[in-house]
């Protein structure tokens, strides 16, 4: 595949997943689409450093995996919470604080 | 290729790092009261303190050049070390009252200060990721840490996912820009950039940096990106506000005043228009809503977002004196900030009310000392002489006079003229409102401590704020070498 067509692919991957975050009102969803956006990142990283004949970008995904799992860890652990004092887990039940 | 491995470049996060193995083993052996822990973590932050201002004027760049430690570095170190310092005093009591078993409140405030740390030391984009990613997931839980709060869980849910979009963006323009130049240092980009010239005006290159200027503006809410400002402010226990309020975003400007000054001026001109849009708008909602708030907690919020845009006025003129006046900034409103946190976590009562604007009527009376701290940390806030605040107004907006940005000084005066009535409105209510019966307990050392520390600072960089502007000026002249 050529580097373009990897470039935009990750692109496109990205903008599906700030749409996914923006419109989609199910927290787990939300929490989907955001791992969607970071692993845009990684294509992009990895076909990078293909194309740059440096090392460096695949060394960074790995980096970018990490970061992914503990925000991950800490949403899941937020999410359990939320969902055991308000009985859902819609971003619409969340509306006690406001303006 | 060979390894530096220099560990006298990262002295201060070993420090802290050593005391958060230390804390975390006291806490898992020590019982139900957590202050022991909280002890330890303030002798800890003491001697990182203490190695930072022993390291001053050393420049040491190492780890195959991923990590330095100059001026800039440990200012901002002691900047965020401050803050904790004072953070840590104000919570002994208050974390013992809130949760019976809640030593990792101190684990948390450690681990995001390495964070910090290593966010205004990195000189590699990647290391910057790291450094703000460590300090936000460590916030992220500390927001949520009266966990029987609704609100506190909701404002640590959207910080969450308001975060981990920031972090996407910054991520993805980093990918951008190795996509182009194929590195991620800060100097070589730096180099690359000031010899190939054309680079400056690729498409590509414009969009990562547009990308790290979207993620940084949502971490340190600038006005379009500041919607997960108030509520996470409201929602997360009164000393963590004030840590967030002033370390976090000490740190992350740090990071952006460092990757301005190395790698941006080359692109100079772009740049310079969206931050100053972005400042403008910023000193103008923030102030515009903080008018409307009658919780005090939420209207600090929106002032700490207008502060924000007045950093970013030092940023936009762009000299060396605009970018000092920025970093002087920072640290007299972290002063200013952890001190009037400081008091309302004294008002906050154990369900997380007592921080509305007429919980603060009639203060005066019963606690005519801590009222008249509280007045001097508003007027601070607010820029009146002689405090803290007001020094720190007057440089940016001398420097941003100087580079021929008056107009915007002119509005960032106006807006704060506005801001002198909400934050006129607690010392009014404080001195001339009947208070409605307040169960009187007695000021905890701790916070009279806290207190105290900040109002020496907030005094002391108002009337002899030299000293001070020239560590800043040295901290930026070590950057720019």
């Amino acid at each position: 595949m050529s580097y373009q067509l990897l470039v935009i692919l990750s692109f496109v991957l990205f903008v599906i997943g700030m749409i996914g975050v923006a419109m989609r009102r199910n927290i787990i969803i939300v929490l989907i689409s955001l791992e969607l956006m970071l692993n845009a990142v990684n294509i992009l990283f990895v076909s990078a450093s293909k194309y740059m004949h440096t090392l460096d970008g695949q060394m960074f995904v790995i980096m970018v995996i990490t970061i992914a799992a503990a925000e991950t860890a800490i949403a899941l652990a937020l999410v359990v919470k939320v969902f055991k004092t308000v009985g859902m887990v819609k971003i619409d039940d969340l509306k006690k604080l406001k303006w | 290729m060979h390894f530096d491995l220099n560990y006298s470049a990262i002295l201060p996060q070993i420090i802290i790092g050593v005391t958060l193995f230390i804390s975390a083993t006291i806490d898992a052996f020590s019982s139900a009261r957590k202050w022991p822990v909280g002890i330890i973590t303030l002798f800890g932050i003491g001697a990182g303190i203490s190695s930072a201002v022993y390291l001053w004027g050393s420049n040491i760049v190492s780890f195959s050049q991923m990590v330095s430690l100059d001026e800039f570095s440990l200012l901002l170190f002691i900047t965020v070390m401050i803050a904790g310092f004072i953070t840590v005093l104000v919570s002994l009591k208050y974390v013992d009252d809130m949760e019976p078993d809640g030593g990792h409140f101190y684990l948390l405030l450690l681990s995001s200060l390495l964070g910090m740390m290593f966010l205004v030391s990195a000189t590699n984009l990647i290391v910057i990721v790291l450094g703000l990613e460590l300090m936000s997931l460590s916030i992220y839980p500390l927001v949520g840490f009266t966990r029987d709060r609704q609100i506190s869980l909701e404002g640590a849910m959207k910080y969450l996912i308001l975060g981990a979009i920031a972090t996407a963006f910054l991520l993805y323009g980093i990918a951008l820009i190795y996509s182009v130049l194929g590195t991620t240092n800060l100097y070589t980009i730096a180099r690359i950039l000031s010899t190939a010239q054309h680079m400056t005006g690729n498409l590509v290159m414009m969009a990562g940096v547009a990308f790290i200027l979207i993620g940084f503006s949502f971490k340190v809410a600038l006005v379009p990106f500041h919607a997960w400002t108030p509520d996470a402010y409201q929602g997360a226990p009164a000393p963590i506000t004030g840590f967030m309020a002033a370390a976090v975003k000490a740190a992350s400007f740090g990071a952006i005043i460092k990757v301005v000054i190395i790698v941006l001026q080359s692109f100079h001109v772009p740049v310079a228009e969206a931050l100053w849009w972005l400042s403008a708008v910023t000193m103008f909602t923030g102030n515009i809503i903080a008018v409307m708030q009658k919780n005090v907690k939420r209207m600090l919020a929106y002032s700490s977002i207008a502060h924000a845009g007045y950093v970013v006025v030092g940023l936009v003129s762009g000299t060396a004196f605009g970018m000092s006046s920025a970093v002087f900034y920072l640290l007299s409103y972290t002063f200013t900030i952890t001190g009037s946190f400081a008091i309302i976590t004294y008002l906050e009562k154990n369900d997380g009310t007592g921080s509305e604007l007429s919980d603060f009527s009639g203060l005066a009376k019963e606690h005519p000392i801590l009222s008249l701290i509280m007045a001097v940390f508003m007027l601070s806030l607010a820029g009146i002489p002689p405090t803290a605040g007001f020094m720190a107004k007057l440089y940016v907006f001398s420097a941003a006079i100087k580079s021929g940005y008056i107009g915007l000084a002119i509005f960032g005066i106006l807006t704060s003229v506005i801001s002198l009535y909400y934050y006129l409105r607690i010392v009014y209510a404080m001195y001339f409102e009947e208070s409605e019966g307040r169960t009187d307990t007695p000021v905890p050392a701790g916070i009279a401590a806290g207190v105290f520390i900040a109002l020496w600072g907030v005094i002391q960089l108002g009337i002899l704020p030299s000293d001070i502007m020239n560590f800043a000026m040295q901290s930026i002249q070590s950057l720019i070498h």
